[in-house]
């Protein structure tokens, strides 16, 4: 193989696919073994087709194979791209039919695959801010996994029908005050995201990791039953949710769902379903207050499943409004890496969805979510149904609540004690 | 009123005094200073275009002799024009919604156009007769339709606002079959026995439709963000293999359904940016509107909000050709059945929030889309306000 000169000035445009050799090009495992893969491959193809790999007028290639040597700065996306890499070399070198590992390739590349993250989020704010693209559209950081919340997906023609509604009823300063507002809301999750520190950062990991655990079950699509397909809410949570973010959403039916206006406020279909799908817990800032309903119930499925006896009793419905702070201010406690045995509360959540949408109906009238950070006070006095005292734990199961991620076959049944819980 | 969105490279001057029917405001004001670009491509205009953006059109199927274009717009009509090989646009037919049509679709026989609008319904317009009757109900604007035609069935397949996909048959007020979507639906294609349908939150659903539609996988998005425009492509055999997905960010996602390697063979490619390849500046993002896959060369055309339309082959995961800028986005493209004819619509699509004219622009490409392509007769009417 000859030696890619492209490669060696930092710009070869073909990266994993490239004909030549890279020398010394990955540290991670898998693409070594990708690329043994591929020098073969490449020999067939010179001779079968010379002209399909041009150094002009090409297509980037996507990113998915590019692995440009650091400081490379084209056309590929750069941190995000490698970010995922990681976990893509590890797909093809174990074959497509298993589901894309990507707890193995995070434990190994852990920190680093977060900071690549976030810079390549960062990076993308930026774009999107000055390019000028369509402002309100769900977005992804890393393709493939769930969309980061605060964003909301309105097309083009639903706009412009919103438009058309207030042309005839003459209203339009309303129609150009609520685009306001929505390109207000853009505007600053935006700037929250590129301007990441501490707090949204934690946030925003947990919104993401937990998108990448649920991506696991959604792999396994064989299997009807993974809650994830069976409820209406996709792995995506927000869209209802900030339906009522929406000043004009409620007079004209916006063009979601007609329960949609409703959903959060009492309907109890869409939103019992969205606990069971164990969806992220999403990431709220005080703006979106609304976001924290879905805190809730999600946490409260996933401490309260386990429990399932516990449903009838009264107790049960004054607790969500309780967790409302746990989880929301711990993202980054052991208690959200439950999202990780969403696979295994899979089954537990199908039977209890109709127990829960009553719960949630609760939450939702109340209304009264404002308030995202918890007294404290409340947890306490309900102690003893939230949280385990510690010496009420097996030694395996606090081993278990301590370590970054919970493995799989010994995940406790036990909420975690009050200690753990970084609020 | 339109918005100019400054000269082409070349600063061609144009004059428009030659072709005819600018709509109700009388000739063209078109001094001979100004560069005027709504047809740089100087492709031939369909006469009377509809006086709002276009948001869809399609061609005739090849059972229907000549070619036969129809279009919907936002001024609640659907308009059909005869298209003759001299390149002559003759408009033929018209129907009404109440509200703003959102696709149009030709039954496989060439008899029937469907028509789906944001007044919740769809119709069934019976060309001979001239009669539009409804034949479908949703609880939401309906997005996309499409006829399927099935060897043990056929139906119409409707996608709306109200996350449902819904099948008809068109002689009944009861949906054959209703299927759960997880969002509102964008954008769908039709290539039996392959349905697409992508829909908000980067939802993405593929259908099989042998027997009865039912689902057959739902794939994680290849793209980070909203889903705007699908097509289906055939493989060699021409049975269809995989689909291309248009997004607002520029950018266009080809997937194969079962790649022997989808590492390699599925790929993303950016389009309808200002700066075309170099990224060191910062560049104008556009969005995808409409991606029409040739008949049968199987190259790609893609529209976008830029005003531009570029024609690619997947293949070889090349660009062939990339029109001049037109002033307006392009909302809508289509080729008719054998490739002959390019249509695409130049009217404004929302992307910016102001003005609105609409016109249907077509042009006619020679037997082969290649490298070397060559474009000839532009076609131009132009309906404006």
């Amino acid at each position: 193989m000859t030696v890619c000169q492209f490669f060696l000035q930092g710009r070869c445009r073909f990266g994993d696919r490239c004909w030549n050799e890279h020398p010394g090009a990955k540290g991670s495992g898998g693409a070594r073994q990708q690329q043994q893969q591929q020098q073969p491959a490449g020999n067939n193809r010179r001779g079968w087709n010379a002209s399909s790999q041009r150094y002009s007028n090409v297509i980037q290639p996507s990113s998915f194979s590019q692995s440009a040597p650091w400081g490379g700065s084209r056309e590929q996306e750069g941190p995000a791209a490698r970010a995922f890499d990681a976990g893509a070399a590890s797909v093809r070198s174990r074959g497509f039919g298993l589901s894309e590992n990507s707890f193995a390739s995070l434990s190994s590349h852990g920190q680093e695959d977060e900071k690549k993250l976030l810079e390549g989020i960062i990076k993308d704010m930026v774009v999107w801010k000055s390019s000028g693209q369509w402002m309100f559209s769900v977005y992804s950081p890393v393709k493939r996994q769930s969309n980061i919340s605060g964003f909301t997906d309105i097309s083009p023609e639903e706009l412009r029908l919103e438009y058309h509604n207030f042309l005839t009823s003459n209203n339009l300063q309303s129609y150009l005050n609520s685009v306001q507002q929505l390109i207000n809301q853009w505007r600053n999750r935006v700037n929250e995201l590129k301007n990441i520190n501490a707090s949204t950062q934690a946030a925003l990991l947990s919104d993401v990791k937990d998108g990448m655990n649920q991506a696991a079950p959604t792999f396994g699509f064989g299997s009807g039953q993974t809650t994830t397909f069976g409820s209406p809410g996709f792995p995506v949570k927000n869209s209802s949710n900030n339906a009522q973010v929406f000043s004009f959403k409620l007079n004209s039916g916006f063009g979601t769902a007609p329960s949609g206006s409703q959903s959060v406020f009492g309907g109890p279909p869409t939103f019992g379903a969205v606990p069971s799908a164990g969806s992220a817990i999403s990431t709220s800032t005080p703006t979106f207050g609304f976001g924290k309903p879905e805190v809730t119930s999600a946490a409260s499925f996933s401490f309260k499943s386990p429990a399932a006896s516990n449903f009838g009793s009264p107790g049960f419905s004054g607790f969500p409004s309780s967790l409302a702070a746990g989880p929301a201010g711990a993202p980054a406690a052991p208690a959200c890496g439950s999202g990780g045995s969403v696979a295994g509360f899979g089954h537990v959540s199908s039977q209890s969805q109709t127990a829960f949408s009553k719960p949630s109906n609760d939450i939702f009238g109340n209304g009264s979510i404002s308030t995202p950070l918890p007294v404290s006070n409340v947890i306490v006095t309900k102690d003893n149904v939230l949280f385990t005292a510690k010496d009420q734990l097996t030694a395996e199961e606090l081993e278990q609540f301590q370590s970054k991620k919970f493995t799989l076959g010994k995940i406790p049944l036990k909420p975690p004690p009050l200690e753990f819980l970084n609020i | 009123m339109k918005t100019r969105r400054g000269c082409d490279r070349r600063g061609k001057m144009s004059l428009f005094g030659t072709t005819s029917g600018f709509g109700t405001s009388g000739t063209s004001m078109f001094g001979s200073t100004t560069t005027d670009n709504h047809n740089p491509m100087k492709d031939i205009e369909v006469t009377s275009s509809p006086d709002d953006s276009v948001g869809c059109l399609s061609f005739s199927p090849p059972t229907l002799p000549g070619n036969f274009l129809i279009a919907g717009s936002w001024a609640n009509d659907v308009r059909c024009w005869e298209v003759q090989d001299s390149g002559q646009t003759i408009p033929k037919a018209q129907q009404m919604h109440t509200g703003p049509v959102l696709d149009v679709c030709w039954s496989d026989d060439g008899s029937k156009v469907f028509t789906a609008s944001c007044d919740k319904t769809a119709k069934m317009w019976d060309l001979n007769s001239n009669q539009a009757i409804q034949i479908a109900q949703h609880d939401a604007p309906v997005k996309t339709i499409h006829w399927i035609k099935a060897p043990n069935y056929s139906c119409v397949m409707t996608g709306s606002w109200d996350k449902t996909l819904k099948f008809w048959d068109t002689r009944s007020s009861n949906p054959m079959m209703v299927l759960q979507l997880p969002e509102r639906c964008y954008c769908a294609d039709v290539i039996y026995p392959m349905a697409v349908v992508a829909t908000a939150e980067r939802g993405l659903i593929v259908y099989q439709l042998e027997n009865q539609p039912s689902e057959f996988r739902r794939i994680e998005s290849p793209l980070k963000h909203q889903h705007r425009c699908v097509a289906i492509f055939k493989d060699k055999q021409n049975k269809p293999t995989g689909f291309a997905l248009g997004s607002i960010e520029g950018r266009v996602a080809i997937h194969y359904i079962n790649p022997p390697n989808p590492a390699k063979d599925n790929f993303t490619f950016k389009c309808h940016r200002s700066n075309g390849t170099n990224t060191s500046a910062p560049q104008d993002i556009y969005a995808v509107n409409g991606i029409a896959f040739h008949p049968v060369h199987g190259t790609l055309a893609t529209v976008g909000s830029d005003g531009r339309f570029s024609f690619w082959d997947k293949d070889a995961r090349t660009k062939l050709k990339t029109s001049e800028q037109l002033d307006q986005p392009i909302a809508a493209c289509g080729f008719n059945h054998n490739g002959n004819i390019f249509a695409y619509a130049s009217s404004y699509d929302w992307s910016k929030v102001a003005e609105v004219t609409g016109c249907v622009l077509l042009i006619s490409v020679r037997a082969r889309l290649l490298p070397t392509c060559t474009e000839s007769l532009a076609r131009s009417a132009h309906g404006s306000r």
